[in-house]
């Protein structure tokens, strides 16, 4: 496929996802950041938000299935989660997370369930998006060095 | 005639009653009787009574008479004649037919073969005729009957021949007559048959061809109604269009009022001075140009209408043409031309207030500077511009051009100059008392104008262009509407002959304006220096920071001139940039080094050094040589230091001036040296380490430094300029305010000279080869004047010095050495890459303890530094790190925690490092906690857009300041 066609491809998809709300401005604010100098560089922070919220939502659901719930230490967490996903955009995520820390603060487990459920509902869906977008862009770039070279 | 013999015989011979009835007259006259011969033939008798006794009787062989009568030809036709009697007088036919007569009838009968058996009877044809007066006429009815197979046309009449009563029956055989007429017939309705098929034929040709006609009028009509609808459609389209250019030139005007706010409001934000602010200054002055194009289109109909009216607004001459040659000069800069403005005799300088039309001038200026742009591919695009005053000399010229006029006739040159007064003559108007001759010359070097195209150049809609080259749009509308304008102004305006050598064209044009200096005038007529009161007047009028004011504090700079003995100028510029600045400096008395490759820099400055040495003793002859000498040094000659001298000032100036300036040069011997390097010039660093050691060698000298940037310099070549000694930046193109900005550095020179025993002020017209020289002027006036330039000029530096982070706009943290303290790696990946996209050197605490680290670290090695060396400046203080950006929750030590602990630790170096707290939630209690502990900032993560992070660097900034206060 031509390089432009994927990038309109690319556009739409990133459209697509601003107008579900799954980012917000902030992640325009990366692709504005990302220039000739670093151009993997919104990858670089999908990827690694990807692995952060893996990593937090791993340890949430561990902490969630114990008998006693440390409701701080979750709280903790689900606050990383929450400044991790508004730093690069993720809206849904963010807006999950602050729902959670509202359960967490009332001590109420099964919102807390319902709302970590919510979170990785909105987390995966998320990341097969970003999946899609990554895949697009390595192509383009994968396209345009080979035209270089 | 009488044939025959008269016999005469006895009436007993003849039957008495016939003969007595002969006699009496009884009888007919003619009868039917057998002869009296011997033959006994047929006869007929006409009897005549003879004297009463007698009776004359002539007889006619009745044979003579059927002879007669078969003697007509009767076409085929049968004849039968018979007395009434019955006597059968003739018959011819048809065979086996036989005539029966009764009482005015005919029976026919048809025999057999043998004649004596009758096989048919018709009876009783009739033989009365239908008209009884007529004799001899037509029979009196015909009828047919069939004989032997053939059909007879039977006719029957009467005949009374002299009276005797006969009946003749004629048969025609139908066989015979019926074809001719039958032919006749068909001949009739072939023809009729003809006729009518012609008939038919032609109507229905006629038919087909109405019918074809009316089909082409049906065309004819539908495509007129068709032409109609298009010319109403065209009509309504021009209409609607005009309505519409109308309202969208209204809408163009309103949205470009709306750029231009949105432009302001914007430069209201953005930091002074900075890229951001020229660019937006830029587009506010493109927009407003782009109004005057729209107008301008809207005016060119009334040009041609004559309906012009020039506007009488005060205006900048030598901003309004600062400002073209700044446009075009970006324009320009993608084609790798230069676009520069040659301030010449700097006349336009000294008296740019003028009234005029200044959105027409600009118009024709864009429109020079336009074309010369679209059409040249490399070299440069030169604007000049020299205001002359008019007087009657000009007048005595033009007069005496007037009387050579045959003479030079065939010289275009001096034709258009003899066009060009005349037009002056034309134009009394516009020689008041008050008005200026501005002439103005645009020049590129691209390809020129066929002299046979020339005349066509100024004409409507006219492009002149190569067949091969179709790439230039426009609609050749531009020099039309020029040269309009010009005229209107009062001016011609002309294509001048270039050096046959030359590329290029170099148009011309002159106007006429009200000048608004009502000063200059008087300073003018009378020759004389500016007044000291004047002076004052302008310098207090500076304080209301009044724009006519200032620019007549500039004119008046420019005017004044320098106390330029003893200035050496280096400069390393490229291009056409170079000349100008070469020229105008040597105007001014600085004597010029012009270099044109950076290798060139070291050589040349240690000629500098050498001849400042030598002039440092008293040798009077090389002093007044280095003052008019002009030296320039190509690449090639780089052995040979000197190569042309001109000697311009020894022609021009009095002798008395030059004992004076002889004498002054000798007095104090004071030399400063400006350097004028073009940061694209190359190698930077090369040229640094240069400079740098030519500045410690020099001590008793000053020597400033000028760098000239252009909108591509790389920032890292800003910066390392700025490292070095720097005096000034100035932005390319160099000319207009920023001519004035080095004309001030230069004034500086002599204006912080202590030892300059008198002010000396030499104004300079290079053109009109006028120096004159004043001296003495008051003590009082010249050090305010001096006072006032000083403290314009040191509060220019001050900008200059002051704006070291924001030289260029998008790196405005350059420089800065930022401490981000953060444990989320995706945050501090994106607070990271935000802030050196910036322009800062960010480095990276994990968590708090680790800030603390690095800070105690970082504040170690200054203090040590500190206190190897003596304390600098009191005001910059080299902070280890400029500001902290401090996550507020992280493990190990929050950043409460660690902004205290450093608070701590630089409390005891007397260093305070701005903190940012960067806090997720943005609460007024987290906001409380992070002043509480010691925090100078809160910023709410994540950090945004790069322009939240410039305002925040604005804040930053501002606090910076405050606490170095």
């Amino acid at each position: 496929m031509a390089p432009t066609a994927l990038q309109e491809k690319l556009n739409g998809l990133v459209n697509s996802m601003f107008a579900e709300g799954l980012l917000d401005e902030q992640f325009q604010q990366l692709q504005m950041l990302q220039d000739g100098s670093n151009p993997g560089f919104v990858a670089e922070v999908v990827t690694l938000f990807c692995e952060d919220s893996e990593r937090i939502l791993a340890e949430l659901t561990k902490l969630m299935d114990q008998a006693v719930v440390d409701y701080s230490k979750v709280d903790a967490y689900v606050h990383q989660l929450k400044g991790s996903s508004s730093s690069v955009g993720a809206q849904n995520v963010k807006l999950a997370c602050i729902q959670f820390r509202q359960f967490c603060e009332d001590n109420n487990k099964e919102g807390c369930m319902r709302a970590l459920n919510v979170v990785k509902h909105e987390y995966y869906h998320l990341r097969s998006k970003f999946e899609t977008m990554l895949h697009l862009e390595n192509r383009i770039q994968a396209y345009e060095t080979k035209q270089q070279s | 005639m009488v044939y025959g013999d008269v016999i005469p015989c006895s009436p007993q011979q003849i039957g008495s009653q016939w003969f007595q009835d002969a006699l009496n007259g009884k009888s007919r006259y003619a009868s039917w009787g057998v002869g009296w011969n011997k033959a006994r033939d047929q006869m007929l008798f006409f009897t005549a009574p003879v004297a009463r006794s007698g009776v004359i009787s002539i007889g006619i062989a009745m044979k003579d008479l059927v002879d007669n009568i078969f003697r007509v030809n009767l076409r085929g036709g049968h004849l039968y004649v018979a007395t009434e009697d019955g006597h059968v007088i003739a018959e011819t036919g048809p065979p086996h037919t036989r005539y029966v007569l009764g009482n005015n009838t005919v029976s026919i009968h048809v025999m057999d073969k043998s004649d004596t058996l009758p096989l048919e009877k018709h009876d009783n044809f009739s033989c009365q005729l239908d008209n009884p007066e007529g004799t001899g006429s037509d029979p009196s009815h015909t009828n047919y009957l069939s004989i032997w197979g053939k059909r007879y046309n039977f006719g029957c009449a009467h005949l009374d021949v002299s009276g005797i009563r006969m009946v003749y029956v004629i048969a025609f055989p139908c066989k015979e007559v019926i074809p001719l007429v039958h032919k006749m017939k068909i001949v009739v309705v072939s023809l009729l048959s003809l006729m009518i098929l012609g008939v038919i034929v032609g109507s229905s040709i006629m038919l087909q061809l109405l019918r074809r006609s009316r089909i082409q009028e049906a065309f004819l009509y539908a495509s007129l109604i068709k032409q109609k609808e298009a010319i109403q459609q065209a009509e309504r389209k021009s209409m609607n269009k005009s309505l519409a250019f109308a309202s969208a030139s209204h809408d163009v005007r309103t949205s470009l009022g709306g750029i231009t706010g949105l432009v302001e409001l914007c430069r209201l934000d953005a930091t002074p001075n900075s890229k951001l602010d020229r660019h937006l200054e830029q587009m506010s002055t493109c927009a407003s140009q782009l109004l005057g194009i729209v107008n301008s289109v809207l005016d060119t109909s009334k040009v041609e209408a004559g309906k012009m009216q020039l506007e009488e607004v005060e205006f900048d001459m030598a901003q309004v043409l600062e400002e073209s040659a700044d446009i075009f000069h970006f324009v320009a800069l993608k084609k790798g031309l230069e676009v520069i403005w040659d301030p010449c005799d700097c006349s336009v300088l000294r008296c740019s207030n003028v009234k005029g039309d200044c959105r027409r001038l600009k118009q024709i200026l864009d429109n020079l500077l336009g074309n010369a742009v679209k059409f040249t591919s490399e070299g440069h695009v030169v604007v000049r511009a020299w205001a002359k005053k008019p007087s009657l000399e000009n007048f005595k010229l033009s007069s005496n051009h007037e009387f050579r006029f045959p003479s030079i006739l065939s010289h275009l040159t001096r034709c258009l100059w003899k066009n060009e007064t005349n037009m002056e003559i034309l134009n009394p108007v516009q020689r008041g008392p008050d008005s200026v001759e501005f002439i103005f010359e645009v020049e590129d070097t691209g390809k020129g104008i066929p002299k046979e195209k020339r005349a066509s150049v100024f004409e409507n809609y006219v492009q002149v262009k190569e067949k091969t080259t179709g790439e230039h749009e426009g609609t050749g509308l531009g020099l039309g509407i020029v040269q309009s304008f010009v005229r209107l102004m009062g001016g011609e305006i002309s294509i001048k002959e270039k050096d046959p050598g030359e590329r290029g064209t170099c148009f011309r044009f002159n106007i006429f304006l009200k000048s608004s200096d009502a000063s200059l005038d008087g300073e003018e007529n009378t020759n004389s220096q500016l007044h000291p009161r004047n002076t004052s007047v302008a310098s207090t009028q500076l304080a209301g920071k009044n724009v006519t004011a200032q620019s007549k504090i500039r004119a008046m700079t420019f005017k004044r001139g320098l106390q330029m003995e003893g200035i050496h100028s280096l400069l390393l510029i490229q291009g056409e940039t170079k000349e100008i600045m070469q020229r105008w400096m040597e105007s001014l008395g600085v004597k010029v080094w012009a270099i044109d490759h950076h290798k060139l820099l070291y050589p040349s400055l240690e000629k500098i050094k050498n001849s400042l040495c030598a002039s440092a003793k008293p040798d009077s002859v090389s002093r007044k040589n280095s003052l008019s000498r002009t030296t320039s040094l190509n690449y090639n000659k780089e052995n040979e230091g000197c190569s042309s001298s001109v000697d311009v000032a020894d022609q021009t100036l009095p002798l008395t001036t030059k004992e004076r300036l002889k004498k002054l040069s000798f007095s104090g011997l004071p030399t400063y040296i400006l350097i004028v390097i073009d940061l694209s010039s190359g190698n930077m660093s090369e040229i640094c380490s240069i400079l740098k050691n030519f500045t410690s060698s020099i001590h008793n000298i000053q020597c400033k430094i000028v760098w000239l940037a252009s909108f591509n310099t790389p920032a890292a070549d800003l910066s390392s300029s700025n490292q070095e000694k720097c005096d000034l930046v100035l932005q390319k193109p160099l000319h207009g305010s920023r001519l004035y900005a080095l004309l001030k550095l230069l004034q500086e020179f002599g204006g912080t000279n202590v030892d300059d025993p008198q002010g000396i002020q030499i104004m300079n017209t290079m053109q009109e080869r006028q120096q004159s020289i004043e001296l003495g002027s008051s003590m009082d006036d010249k050090t305010l004047l001096s006072n006032s330039f000083a403290s314009q000029s040191s509060q220019h530096t001050n900008k200059t010095s002051g704006s070291r982070y924001s030289m260029d706009d998008d790196t405005p943290l350059s420089g800065m050495n930022i401490l981000l303290a953060e444990d989320m790696p995706i945050l501090s990946k994106v607070a990271k890459h935000t802030l050196s996209r910036l322009g800062a050197t960010v480095e990276h605490a994990e968590n708090g303890r680790d800030a603390v680290d690095l800070v105690t670290k970082a504040l170690r090695g200054t203090s040590d530094k500190h206190n190897g060396t003596a304390q600098p400046q009191g005001d910059l203080k080299p902070l280890p790190y400029d500001i902290i950006l401090m996550d507020c929750e992280m493990p190990i030590m929050n950043g409460y925690e660690a902004t205290r602990k450093i608070r701590e630790e630089e409390n005891y170096y007397g260093f305070h490092i701005p903190i940012i707290a960067l806090t997720a939630h943005a609460t007024p209690e987290e906001e409380r906690k992070s002043i509480s502990a010691g925090m100078d900032f809160h910023l709410t993560k994540p950090l945004k857009t790069l322009i939240e992070m410039a305002v925040q660097f604005v804040i930053l900034h501002l606090m910076e300041g405050l606490l170095v206060l």
